[in-house]
């Protein structure tokens, strides 16, 4: 992993870079996607530390509810009242205990054994 | 003016406690490294939120609607994504080498007294330009909530942080944060439920946006999407480049501690955050029936308060003078730092010793208070451009190359001097930008970009058996 660091990490960081330069300027449709993957890249360094298959598992989750989240939002813009109730439940309410729980969770795990699917 | 009074007595009060405590760099700097998870989580709440909660973000919401939201909506991940991206590599950095603050963290990294030098020079700026903001934001509010003279509730708000500051150090600011915090969780739910109900529920409130206002109550308001997404990333990935919160990890006892710290942070940060969304709705709700009426979206929070009943204006002026001396008190621990540790040894001097960091917390105070008392920007846009900058200089550093082996220290301080200066230089145009570019968002990615390429232009020599990536030589390539 911390070979794979050496390079994955400074071609993440260029491609965000510069996609957030280029959607912020020219495509901002595209926004949601950046801000989505820099989030989820940010929170994914951690694996190169500790890459146990149930971080990865928590990542997937992390990622499914940011998409679910914003796709939802995108798609109510123009439903006020579902709009703001989608922001506030599916992006505010119902992560605000999980995430903390799922980071306990999976705080100082063990290596990673043969049932977990590591080496 | 019986507010003041209070305050000047209860810092008093700590200033004597602290003069016994913070006597050597380790409690000054960082609170003794004994603190839990709980103790930090709401301290580090303390000092992340300041009065742009109670009062900008209220009146961003009455004037954007849903779209202010999307500055907050992060708070469910920032917690965990703080410990996972920086908070384990910080707390173990600075157990194993005795670190005292970021700058010194991010030398140590590196091997480099110039990348000390530069995340120094960031902080100092950023810390002074912040914490003018707060004595500006006490002077308006001291005169909008408690009705005293606007110099007057500056003076005593950063004269009074300083002076347990200056004594105790984060010793007696840290557990001084978490009480400040803990009020205002307390008072912010508080409010927000009083409002709610002094504009007839949740019900009528959103009942009479739907009719009269309903563009407010869409996912992003009025905002434009894009100026949405690019808040949302801004204040998620920014968390990890404000030294403030990242100075709270060094505190910590060990890395067990870590476990509970994004429950702590994001449930004091939830209630704390309530007040935005109960005082954003009623107020817009009140200011469609004509009840509220307001020269200028700041005065929403000072004139539903006065409709509410005038203990809800005292609930108010307290927990704003608490939000902005926690922010103010990390800000002066670290400035001093900057000052008197990090800068002299960037320099090749030894630190100075505590009793510098006592008169440089104290001048710094008198300094921003100065700075404050003459300037006229809008404390929510000054707000924003001090978390921006922040983010733009330092989050290349912190969250690129403290978890990539090959960044090399003159890249990162290209990155970190980049950063910063697309960030002023942007900041200078904001009017003119497309709704999707934050001036602290361009600058952290052209800082990417730059360190990058930097490290790439210069070569590090492989490190030996048992050497960590931080302690390998470099050299420039051709």
């Amino acid at each position: 992993m911390a070979k794979n660091g050496k390079i994955a990490i400074p071609g993440t960081a260029i491609f965000l870079a510069g996609g957030y330069l280029t959607a912020a300027i020219v495509l901002p449709v595209l926004l949601p996607v950046v801000a989505c993957a820099a989030a989820l890249t940010a929170c994914a360094l951690v694996l190169t530390r500790r890459a146990h298959p149930r971080l990865v598992r928590v990542l997937q989750a992390v990622a499914l509810w940011l998409g679910a989240g914003f796709a939802g939002a995108w798609m109510l813009g123009a439903h006020p009242l579902a709009g703001l109730a989608w922001a506030l439940t599916a992006l505010f309410l119902l992560p605000l205990p999980i995430i903390p729980w799922l980071y306990a969770r999976t705080h100082a795990l063990p290596p990673p054994t043969l049932e977990d699917g590591g080496p | 003016m019986i507010v003041l009074v209070t305050i000047l007595l209860a810092a008093a009060a700590l200033a004597w406690w602290g003069a016994r405590r913070g006597r050597t760099e380790a409690e000054f700097f960082v609170a003794g490294r004994r603190a839990g998870g709980w103790l930090v989580g709401i301290a580090g709440t303390a000092a992340a939120v300041s009065a742009f909660t109670f009062v900008g973000g209220p009146a961003l919401f009455a004037a954007a609607g849903a779209g202010s939201l999307w500055i907050v909506l992060s708070a469910p991940l920032t917690g965990a994504l703080q410990c996972w991206a920086v908070g384990e590599p910080i707390v173990a950095l600075a157990r194993r080498h005795g670190v005292l603050t970021v700058p010194e963290l991010l030398g140590t990294r590196f091997g480099s007294a110039a990348v000390r030098g530069a995340a120094a020079i960031v902080v100092l700026v950023g810390c002074i330009a912040t914490l003018a903001v707060q004595a500006r934001a006490a002077a308006v509010l001291g005169e909008r909530l408690l009705s005293v003279p606007g110099p007057a509730a500056a003076l005593v708000t950063m004269l009074a942080t300083a002076a347990y500051a200056t004594s105790g150090g984060m010793r007696v600011s840290l557990p001084t944060e978490a009480a400040q915090g803990s009020l205002m969780a307390a008072a912010a739910v508080l409010l927000a439920v009083a409002a709610v109900a002094a504009a007839g529920g949740p019900m009528a409130i959103l009942s009479t946006l739907e009719r009269a206002r309903p563009e407010l109550l869409g996912p992003f308001g009025t905002v434009p999407p894009a100026r949405a997404w690019a808040w949302w990333m801004l204040f998620c990935l920014g968390t990890c480049a404000q030294p403030h919160y990242l100075q709270k990890f060094l505190f910590l006892r060990d890395a067990a501690a870590l476990r509970q710290l994004p429950a702590v942070l994001t449930l004091a940060l939830a209630a704390t955050l309530t007040v935005w969304l109960g005082l954003g709705l009623a107020g817009a709700a009140l200011v469609v029936d004509g009840r509220l009426s307001l020269a200028k979206p700041d005065d929403l929070t000072p004139q539903l308060m006065l409709l509410v009943g005038p203990w809800a204006v005292v609930v108010t002026g307290v927990a704003v003078l608490a939000a902005l001396m926690s922010t103010a008190a990390s800000l002066l621990n670290l400035a001093a730092a900057a000052v008197t540790r990090d800068l002299p040894a960037a320099l090749g001097f030894l630190p100075l010793r505590l009793a510098w960091a006592r008169g440089v917390t104290a001048g710094s105070a008198l300094a921003a208070t100065a700075v404050a008392l003459i300037s006229e920007r809008a404390v929510a846009l000054l707000g924003i451009a001090g978390w921006g900058f922040f983010t733009a200089a330092l989050l290349p550093a912190l969250l690129v190359a403290l978890a990539w082996p090959s960044a090399t220290p003159p890249a990162v301080v290209a990155a970190v001097a980049t950063g910063g200066a697309v960030d002023l230089g942007l900041e200078a145009i904001r009017a003119t930008l497309p709704p999707g570019l934050e001036p602290g968002l361009a600058g952290a990615a052209v800082g990417v970009l730059v360190l990058v390429g930097v490290s790439f232009l210069t070569r590090r020599q492989t490190p030996g058996k048992g050497q960590e990536p931080w302690e390998m030589s470099w050299t420039f390539t051709g």
